[in-house]
């Protein structure tokens, strides 16, 4: 009975739904709607998930146990052409409603934030436990920043800018148009990465040792790194650039080829000629088209496969215009 | 440098564990003697069925759930083998004869088969058999945990099984399935095109080929959608046509995306 009561109230009484209509007209600054919320275990490192479709999202680890939710109205998504249009409400003023509609539901250690965002950009902060892990999703008008959580990342950002600084697990990150800038302090010595964008570049710092099979790909950006990338042949499909038996065989036996050579190949020693963009000296654009040769045409898999620190489990960075940018913390 | 010597050294080899101007050796033996060219190409056959791609260190969610598996698994093959060894024990206890000059005749003739058999025996290499079935056993444990983990994991996790699923042969349909189902729902952009890139390797299977086809109108992902234009180019899918062809109709269609398709159509129609 206790328990199912205790189940209620994690349900619908930590189901809060802030509705504050502080309707200033002449308020200078917005008033911020909060909230702070515990998990129901807090001795366990819990999942929080936010999302917005206007508006940016900060994550900041702090030393706590509670989760702190602030979201503010930065504008109403309304223009002038719009209020002139609106023939009724001529010689009135509209009405600012600084409500966020902010939602927080925790249920079992996940915990959802979420704010009515029709017709209006909301800047979302939330403070969380160190050990938290986050999943973001945002859309647009903003960017998603995250700060000294230890917890797995996984961010989705569809025009904004990707900042995470500070973190020590894995991240799994997607921009479409912007930008996604990464600084691990440490990594998970087992857990995969990867990190996608149409349009932005990817710049990822990581510690000096870590140890990783990197696979990457940008279709009209480079790739830098000041990384000692041991260049090896696709693993997956055991692309065998390096063989002349290659060259004789035709498309249709190129399938059972891939299969029929060591999934894990001694590595081939590839030179690289230095170049230099700040204070990075390598690109491998050489690499690649080596890597390519004449079949790059009907290789559906372009990636450059490279191993940093005698590897370790899979990077993934894919770019389609952006750069990527692999940098040694220093 | 013999033959045996060589052949000592191919599994090295195949993992990479030899310097470059060993591996040179072993790759100048080969191109000249057919009979480890053959062996190398056996043994790299079972390798690739083992799935020993990577060294995957797995996280302790994954450990636990391993362990688990494991556990429940060595008690099925457990009791399997005690009633095996039951009934037998029975059988053989009623051939057993009575009197003892009958039993120490018998006894001196097993003795003798027993020598027979061994000597037979160690001539015939037993390795293949033992390599399929164990290749088999590896094969079942990793589709089991490649599809644990797509299904329940974090975005890393899911990222994790779906890299798992590429040491396969041959998958079952359960996590082919799986794997449709992750490229057309997925959350995450990342897990996508890694599925993508997955359900490539398997894309002879006529349920995959398929899927494929039919996911081109669901991504709305510009990503996703390039990565499935360049896979259907580069595995000469023709029936993708008429689905490169609807895509094209789809409004606010990312133009580059637009370029791509139908520079496809044009590579795949002729």
């Amino acid at each position: 009975m206790k328990k199912t009561i205790k189940k209620n109230i994690q349900f619908l009484g930590i189901a809060l739904v802030i509705l504050m209509a502080g309707g200033f007209l002449c308020a200078q600054e917005k008033a911020a709607d909060k909230a702070t919320v515990p998990f129901s275990n807090p001795d366990e490192p819990g999942l929080v998930k936010v999302g917005v479709q206007h508006g940016s999202i900060t994550v900041t680890g702090y030393n706590g146990k509670e989760v702190m939710v602030e979201a503010r109205v930065r504008e109403k998504l309304v223009t002038d052409e719009e209020i002139e249009r609106n023939e009724k409400a001529k010689g009135l003023k509209l009405v600012q409603i600084d409500s966020t509609g902010l939602r927080v539901m925790e249920d079992e250690n996940v915990m959802r934030i979420s704010v009515s965002s029709y017709k209006q950009t909301v800047d979302i902060s939330v403070r969380v436990p160190y050990a938290t892990s986050v999943s973001i999703s945002a859309r647009e008008n903003g960017d998603v920043k995250v700060e000294n959580v230890n917890g797995e990342i996984e961010v989705t950002n569809h025009e904004g800018n990707i900042d995470l600084t500070g973190i020590s697990s894995a991240v799994v990150a997607h921009a479409y148009n912007g930008e996604i800038k990464a600084v691990f302090k440490s990594v998970s010595p087992d857990l995969p990465m990867s990190f996608t964008s149409w349009e932005g570049d990817i710049d990822i710092t990581l510690p000096a040792d870590t140890k990783a099979n990197l696979k990457m790909k940008s279709r009209q950006g480079e790739v830098y790194t000041d990384f000692d990338l041991q260049i090896v042949r696709n693993p997956d499909e055991g692309f065998d650039f390096d063989s002349d038996k290659l060259k004789n065989l035709k498309r249709e036996n190129l399938r059972s080829f891939y299969y029929r050579t060591p999934p894990n190949p001694p590595e081939v020693p590839v030179v690289i000629p230095e170049k230099s963009i700040g204070d990075l000296k390598v690109s491998i654009r050489e690499a690649r088209d080596f890597v390519r040769g004449e079949y790059f045409d009907i290789a559906f898999n372009r990636y450059i496969y490279a191993r940093i620190n005698g590897g370790g489990p899979v990077y993934v960075f894919s770019s389609n215009e952006g750069d990527i940018l692999l940098r040694k913390a220093r | 440098m013999t033959c045996s010597n060589i052949q000592e050294r191919f599994v090295e080899y195949l993992t990479g564990q030899l310097s470059e101007k060993e591996s040179e050796e072993i790759r100048a033996h080969v191109a000249e003697c057919s009979d480890c060219r053959r062996e190398l190409e056996s043994l790299t056959e079972i390798w690739t069925k083992l799935g020993v791609l990577k060294e995957e260190r797995p996280g302790d969610r994954l450990r636990t759930r391993f362990y688990s598996m494991l556990e429940t698994y060595k008690l099925a093959e457990e009791e399997k083998i005690r009633k095996e060894r039951e009934g037998l024990f029975s059988r053989l206890k009623n051939l057993w004869p009575r009197k003892p000059v009958f039993q120490f005749a018998l006894t001196l003739g097993m003795l003798v088969l027993g020598l027979v058999i061994g000597n037979v025996w160690t001539v015939i290499p037993q390795q293949e058999t033992v390599n399929t079935a164990l290749a088999d056993e590896v094969q079942t444990m990793r589709q089991t945990l490649a599809a644990s983990l797509i299904d329940q994991g974090s975005a890393s996790e899911r990222l994790q099984g779906i890299n798992m699923s590429y040491t396969l042969v041959d998958p079952d349909d359960k996590l082919l399935d799986k794997l449709l189902s992750t490229l057309n729902s997925d959350p995450s952009v990342n897990v996508r095109l890694a599925a993508v890139e997955a359900l490539y390797l398997f894309h002879d299977h006529p349920k995959v080929k398929k899927g494929l086809i039919d996911s081109l109108s669901r991504q709305s992902s510009p990503m996703v959608q390039a990565a499935l234009i360049d896979l259907m180019v580069s595995i000469r899918e023709r029936r993708a046509v008429d689905a490169l062809k609807s895509l094209l109709e789809q409004e606010d269609l990312n133009p580059e995306i637009k370029d791509r398709a139908e520079k496809g159509i044009q590579r795949l129609s002729f």
